[in-house]
């Protein structure tokens, strides 16, 4: 028998009045206000869950989640279908159900374990063990109100996992909490599982989904879109948010609307995809959506004259200026400026809620706002601009054109990757200085050669020494920085004989294997001389504008008649953690100014 | 009679429910519980002091102050109670949107909650009897019974409005007003005997309402020789079954009604 099925399942909310309920009720029918109309809320939802098994409800925002568990926990009933379920049931939708702030921690746990289920002599018997989980001591007899957030949710979840259940249905508290709670949870919960206890779990941690969950179910707007095996579930949901999903499928105006703005990772800050964590964003690639109100109205890319530009070197300076109308005051809105190379990776899109400018107003009229870059580092390609006017949450956006203003860099350094990282090469422990590209005669060779390395970097096959020269060590000093750090490189080469001009070449890949920078020391004109027995070696990059992401080096070393000597595929591994909250690969200078924005910033 | 069996399986939550009450209650006072003791013991000197003192008011045989508190501490208890619940469901819609249990429970806990403050009221009352030399009767033996009446009714009631309250929230200000003129319908400032003076209808209506019923048992219980003051017209017998099958059928619509409204009700708040 199975613990629990579901069949066709739907609820149905009425989107009505909120006033007049009485009037309407007693008015004859046909006097009766009208309804905005019919909303289903989740329609056609099946599954089936066997005793021991976990099934993980994943979608974005709005798709239904919360209904179909409040519709599992009994809490709300099927409009239509039917739901049974074999056993006792526990929900925890929120931490701390009926918890009260003038009571203390110790009444809280008799109030909130009797809501749960539990009797007061269970509850007395597992006080010391609810009181050791949350971690409070002593702090137990203080009263709920002096508690922080995490306190109180710390011993809402201590008190829950003691309620009896067979099927506990669980709602994305999870991810609330520190690291080290999260993880206690967790094993808490792996625990429950061993002994054959069953979960319905709705998540955005869709790894949690692939690695705890029997079954997955993905719904968006309300609808089942795929059921089954956890791993293909969550691969589904990942096509759909990179925005190959199918749009088109009898959605209303709103819906789609609804539906773009969540797959586009525009939910809320749990929901959205993190950029740096997927590589790409395509939701809506050129296309323009919003809620209204404000209106882009343009959008110009200027040089240092304050001319119209579309193509620019490496390291020219760049201003985008937006002008945008106000139909009625926005209160406390932000501005984004985006940049995505063509192939979809997400460079740096500041934003002034992220660089801490506070817009307090925009009233209605017209208005502009500038976001000028000193000096742009990104190398060789072709690129788009998203410019967007945000609610302040991000939420929703007021008006939204995705990717829509192109624009070019040329090539200039003989570099390659996303963007330039001011480095320098060091020998000895002492930084060389540059010496002036060497490589504008070499452009052949260098070609050749980078077919070569490419190729390796794509077997990983070990080369075989040659010649008697190798990097016998390599590391990176700390394998974890902040956004801004200097990261120096360490290296040791080994040779039988001297060698007198060793070219070094390097790439950065962040873990997504997009090459975030890689060039020769070549480029600046510098060739190494080993003596026989071992050099010390090094790079350096003295202020790391690379943002959040793992990151690791490939290394090859070059002697000019020779070739190529030998490469390391993965040299050095790092960590770039956030400190600073922004999407994107790299960050760099910038300056806002606009009639709504009292101070010119320049971070 | 699911009621029952749910209050029974739920009856530690309920008392939870209740006694979580009367401690966030009593919880900043600095006087704290004692308030429940003085708050009574206050009414019942003002009561002797304005009635006894000031007015002087008649006395048909009892002390006047004796013939008020008999009445106004079983009407406080029906008019908190009923007042406090009907908003209680809306009030709890965070937790009933998000935990499953008898959705009863919460108007029932606010009954149970008033009826403590009230029970102790009560037992000062009967003490204040002995002071007032009326004394005790064996009717005091009675006295759990009319309370358990008492109960049956107020809880159907406060069943029925705070599960209408949650689609109508013009209740809560309807039955400010109800009460206000339920309270001049039962005879607590005037004897009930001056009933004798108006029409049979009339009379039979006025005793359809049940808070006459209770508001005269507690009388007779509490205060010996209080069915002399009892008009001739009414038959005793009669009376009483129809305020005990009047408070049994109003408790059965509470629970019907409240129990056809639950389902939506975490939709609604």
């Amino acid at each position: 028998m199975p613990l629990s099925e579901a069949a066709n399942l739907g609820k149905r909310y009425q989107i009505t009045y909120e006033k007049g309920a009485l009037v309407r009720y007693l008015l004859p029918k046909f006097l009766r206000m009208q309804k905005f109309g019919d909303f289903w809320a989740v329609k056609n939802i099946s599954f089936k869950l066997e005793p021991g098994e976990t099934l993980g409800v994943i979608g974005p925002n709005g798709s239904g989640k919360s209904t179909l568990l409040n519709l599992c926990s009994g809490i709300t009933e099927p409009t239509e279908g039917e739901i049974t379920i074999n056993g006792k049931v526990a929900t925890l939708l929120t931490l701390g159900a009926g918890f009260h702030q003038d009571l203390s921690g110790e009444e809280n746990i008799y109030l909130n374990g009797v809501i749960l289920g539990l009797t007061v002599k269970e509850i007395r018997k597992k006080m010391d063990s609810i009181i050791k989980f949350s971690g409070l001591g002593h702090l137990i007899s203080a009263p709920l109100q002096t508690y922080s957030a995490g306190m109180m949710m710390r011993l809402g979840f201590a008190i829950a996992i003691q309620a009896p259940f067979d099927l506990l249905i669980i709602d994305e508290i999870l991810t609330v909490g520190d690291g080290l709670f999260q993880r206690k949870c967790f094993a808490k919960l792996q625990e429950f599982k061993k002994i054959g206890k069953s979960f319905i779990l709705a998540t955005h941690g869709l790894e949690t989904v692939e690695s705890f969950c029997d079954r997955a179910l993905l719904l968006e707007t309300g609808r089942g879109v795929a059921y089954g095996n956890p791993q293909e579930v969550v691969a589904i949901y990942r096509h759909r948010m990179n925005g190959n999903g199918d749009h088109d499928s009898g959605l209303t105006a709103v819906e789609k609307k609804r539906l773009i703005l969540s797959l586009s990772g525009r939910g809320d800050e749990q929901e959205r995809p993190r950029p740096s964590e997927i590589g790409w964003v395509r939701g809506a690639w050129r296309q323009r959506f919003g809620m209204g109100k404000a209106k882009i109205e343009r959008v110009q890319l200027l040089d240092d004259e304050n001319h119209e530009v579309t193509e620019i070197n490496t390291g020219d300076s760049l201003k985008i200026r937006v002008e945008y109308t106000v139909e009625e005051p926005i209160s406390d809105p932000h501005f984004g400026v985006a940049i995505y190379r063509d192939d979809g990776v997400y460079c740096f899109g500041p934003n002034t809620r992220f660089d801490g400018i506070k817009i307090h107003q925009l009233e209605p009229g017209r208005g502009w706002f500038q976001l000028n870059y000193p000096s742009v580092p990104l190398l060789a390609g072709r690129f788009s601009l998203t410019v967007a006017i945000w609610e302040e949450e991000e939420l929703f956006g007021y008006d939204y054109h995705h990717a829509m203003y192109p624009f070019k860099i040329r090539a200039g350094r003989s570099d390659y990757g996303v963007t330039f990282l001011p480095h320098q090469w060091m020998l000895a422990g002492t930084p060389l200085a540059s010496q002036g590209n060497l490589m504008m005669g070499y452009s052949a060779f260098q070609r050749e050669m980078e077919g070569k390395i490419s190729a390796w970097l794509k077997s990983t096959r070990i080369m075989p020494r040659q010649a008697g020269t190798t990097l016998d060590s390599f590391i990176v000093e700390k394998d974890l920085f902040s956004i801004g750090d200097a990261i120096t490189l360490k290296g040791i080469f080994k040779s039988d004989k001297p060698v007198d001009q060793l070219a070094v070449w390097f790439g950065l890949f962040r873990q997504d294997s997009i090459l975030c920078y890689g060039t020769s020391s070549l480029a600046d004109g510098i060739l190494f001389e080993l003596n026989p027995g071992t050099t010390k070696w090094g790079l350096r990059f003295p202020h790391s504008p690379l943002l959040r992401g793992k990151f690791r080096m490939a290394i090859a070393w070059i002697n000019l008649r020779q070739d190529v000597w030998g490469v390391v595929p993965s040299a050095g591994e790092f960590e770039i953690k956030e400190t600073i909250p922004h999407h994107g690969l790299v960050s760099f200078k910038r300056e806002w100014k606009g009639s709504a924005l009292t101070l010119w910033s320049l971070f | 009679m699911t009621l029952l069996n749910d209050l029974w399986r739920y009856r530690e939550l309920a008392v939870k429910l209740a006694s979580k009450d009367i401690k966030v209650r009593y919880k900043h006072p600095i006087l704290g519980f004692l308030w429940a003791l003085l708050v009574p013991i206050s009414m019942i000197l003002i009561f002797s002091f304005i009635f006894s003192v000031l007015l002087k008011a008649p006395n048909d045989g009892v002390p006047f102050v004796a013939y008020i508190s008999t009445a106004i501490f079983p009407w406080t208890f029906f008019q908190l109670a009923i007042g406090n619940s009907v908003t209680c469901v809306v009030d709890s819609g965070s937790l009933i949107k998000k935990v499953y249990f008898p959705r009863e429970l919460i108007p029932v806990s606010i009954v149970l909650a008033n009826l403590v403050n009230f029970v102790l009221s009560l037992i000062l009352l009967i003490l204040a009897l002995r002071f007032l030399h009326i004394g005790w009767s064996w009717h005091l033996m009675a006295l759990p019974f009319i309370i358990f009446l008492h109960l049956m009714l107020t809880t159907g009631l406060a069943l029925w409005v705070s599960a209408l309250q949650v689609e109508f929230r013009d209740m809560k200000y309807m039955v400010e007003i109800a009460l206000v003129l339920w309270f001049y319908l039962v005879p607590v400032f005037y004897p009930i005997s001056i009933i004798q003076h108006y029409s049979l209808p009339v009379v039979f209506l006025y005793l359809m309402n049940p808070m006459v019923g209770m508001v005269t048992f507690y009388r007779w219980a509490l205060l010996p020789g209080y069915t002399s003051l009892l008009p001739d017209s009414i038959p005793w017998i009669g009376f009483v079954t129809y305020t005990f099958i009047a408070s049994i059928v109003i408790l059965m619509i509470g629970v019907r009604v409240f129990k056809k409204r639950q389902s939506v009700f975490a939709d609604l708040v």
